[in-house]
């Protein structure tokens, strides 16, 4: 079935739709899930949420890209559920890792609030990854939206882990200039 | 900001950039399968010309493409031409024009790494025995001199200060069709630039 046809349905308000969306994005959204949680109970109960969340939504939205419309549902239904589980110590090993990595773009010690919203620094970032090789964009996008380790992104482009984590500190630096230069610091 | 603010941003990005991440996996830096590669520059910044001695497969020409980064050179672009050599080799010949110069001046030090193949070592038969680069830059970090080409960083013992030639035993991106570890050797040139130079480990 294809997407368009899923979105049919869904706008029909037709459960089929979602029976459509668990058989083809059932895996992939539980992948983006499990690897920010780390737990395959948390995995599993954010993809029914993502599938409700879907219900709820479409329509009215109507998602351009179905597939990362459910990545990035998936990503902050996950993120939401272990800022909540986990206010100490944050659970899902590679999520910790990669907010430790990010950290390194701000500067050190308390930061204000931004009082931009993630959608508006989400443009910003659009247009620091724009000025990237796309290569670059792409590890960069596999670290910090997907949470793949560095050994995954390794295999993936056939690049050294060595050179993944040279890429992905270079362009935290540059990122750390940008939003500088760009008053978002 | 704070990281969880950043972390959510970063969701915010554009659907079109995922896809490309996704529909990407894999395609950089395909195997190598070198059988000799001569280069030589010609002319001085309008025109640069590798005379690649290659697989038929073109193997080394999906490399090169790769270090332009995709856009700029096809295989089956008008600026690269075919031939064979006296000894019955297959050469590709492959031109890169102002345009493209003007192309990569826009571009990373990374990918601006092919212009920095300025010399191969060849053996009295022509064959290969392992390319010259300029090194992108030399740091100094801690009191460890680091020299940094494409992409990888090799830091170079003390005793190198009072030398020209430093041997290091490294493993390139490249390893896994070399086979082996190759021996890294850098030199400070005449013209004061370090080089490096690199083939298989024995």
């Amino acid at each position: 079935m294809t997407d368009n046809e899923i979105i049919w349905l869904l706008e029909a308000r037709q459960e089929d739709g979602l029976t459509a969306l668990s058989t083809q994005y059932g895996a992939y959204c539980r992948q983006i899930a499990l690897r920010l949680t780390g737990q395959p109970e948390d995995a599993e109960e954010i993809v029914n949420d993502v599938w409700l969340r879907v219900w709820v939504s479409v329509p009215p939205q109507r998602p351009e890209s179905l597939r990362h419309f459910l990545a990035k549902l998936t990503r902050n239904l996950a993120f939401d559920r272990i800022r909540s589980k986990h206010a100490e110590k944050r659970g899902g090993t590679e999520l910790l890792l990669v907010l430790e990595e990010l950290e390194n773009c701000l500067p050190a010690g308390e930061t204000p609030e931004s009082s931009l919203s993630a959608k508006e620094l989400g443009e910003a970032i659009n247009l620091f990854l724009d000025r990237q090789p796309r290569r670059t964009q792409d590890i960069f996008l596999r670290r910090y939206f997907f949470a793949e380790t560095v050994s995954e992104i390794a295999r993936r482009y056939r690049m050294r882990e060595d050179n993944v984590r040279l890429t992905l500190s270079r362009t935290r630096a540059k990122l750390k200039t940008y939003l500088k230069q760009g008053g978002y610091l | 900001m704070n990281t969880d603010q950043l972390f959510e941003a970063i969701g915010e990005v554009g659907a079109e950039k995922l896809l490309h991440s996704e529909e990407n996996v894999g395609k950089s830096r395909r195997p190598l399968r070198l059988v000799g590669i001569l280069a030589a520059v010609v002319g001085a910044l309008t025109a640069l010309t590798l005379v690649v001695n290659a697989t038929t497969d073109g193997a080394v020409l999906n490399v090169l493409r790769v270090w332009l980064n995709g856009e700029a050179v096809q295989t089956d672009d008008h600026r690269v031409s075919y031939s064979t050599d006296n000894n019955g080799n297959d050469v590709i010949q492959f031109n890169v024009d102002s345009t493209d110069l003007e192309f990569m001046a826009a571009k990373t030090e990374e990918e601006q790494e092919i212009l920095m193949i300025q010399r191969c070592r060849t053996d009295e038969n022509g064959q290969f025995l392992g390319f010259a680069m300029q090194v992108n830059r030399v740091e100094e970090r801690d009191g460890k001199l680091i020299l940094c080409y494409g992409g990888d960083e090799v830091e170079i013992t003390e005793q190198f200060r009072d030398a020209d030639v430093c041997k290091v035993d490294y493993s390139l991106y490249w390893d896994d069709v070399l086979k082996s570890h190759v021996l890294i050797t850098v030199q400070r040139g005449t013209d004061g630039q370090y080089y490096i130079f690199t083939e298989p480990a024995k």
